[in-house]
């Protein structure tokens, strides 16, 4: 957690620039949150069955914890949309991200239940996610 | 029914022992609320389509709907139990694992 799904046109991200997309996630996310780097995961997928809307070259849905601003939020949404349109060469208004709450205490990774955001906890799950990193 | 819904990499041992995870889910799920069943759906991830940390994912997500209401303790104990069944039969880390449980209403259809 977060965990960030992409649903792009097909042919519109090769694969390096899925990898690049993951990278910004992880850059925008962990920027606007402080959240560690380790904790965020990407999926990628194209749009083989014509669910994308008419005009539409991807939609990114992300599920994060419960607790983060709703300007912490538009700003993640802005950057992505901007990021994963940059990657693909095309128009940002073509490329919309949403972001879906979910309480940290219904999700355990690590080996332990997730932290609330803020809370005193926070901090040695944010020691944890970086002694993951090194 | 309660449902779980795994996202695993292709050809990883999450992949290939699949159905040793199945029945281990089910297991759990019945030893945790006794006489219920629980189905569980795979959805194998190629490389180079899921990232963690912006490199290629070694990870397995598994959400997992009961139909009850869950105190703290009672989520903890449940989803640690689904991450050593995990470890164990994978042999992967703690940190390979996310366990997401969302409750839901029981179903009242016959």
């Amino acid at each position: 957690m977060p965990f960030y799904h992409a649903t792009i046109r097909p042919g519109l991200l090769p694969p390096t620039a899925r990898e690049g997309f993951a990278n910004d996630v992880v850059d925008v996310h962990c920027g606007v949150t402080g959240a560690p780097p380790s904790f965020v995961h990407v999926l990628v997928t194209e749009d083989t069955d014509g669910a994308l809307p008419a005009g539409s070259n991807a939609v990114v849905a992300g599920t994060i914890r419960a607790g983060r601003t709703d300007d912490q939020k538009a700003e993640i949404a802005e950057r992505l949309s901007a990021a994963l349109a940059g990657r693909g060469g095309v128009q940002a208004d073509t490329v919309s991200t949403t972001t879906r709450d979910v309480q940290a205490s219904y999700t355990m990774e690590g080996g332990e239940v997730l932290p609330e955001p803020g809370s005193p906890e926070e901090e040695r799950w944010k020691a944890l996610g970086t002694a993951v990193q090194s | 029914m309660s449902q779980f819904s795994c996202l695993i990499q292709e050809r990883s041992p999450a992949h290939e022992r699949s159905g040793d995870l199945e029945r281990r889910l089910v297991d759990h799920h019945a030893a945790h609320y006794p006489g219920e069943s629980a189905s569980v759906a795979f959805r194998p991830v190629p490389a180079g389509a899921m990232f963690t940390e912006g490199r290629q994912s070694t990870s397995s997500i598994i959400t997992v709907s009961v139909e009850h209401e869950t105190t703290f303790d009672d989520r903890e104990r449940y989803m640690r139990g689904v991450c050593d069944l995990w470890t164990e039969i994978t042999g992967c880390t703690d940190h390979e694992i996310v366990v997401a449980l969302t409750e839901t209403t029981p179903s009242t259809e016959e």
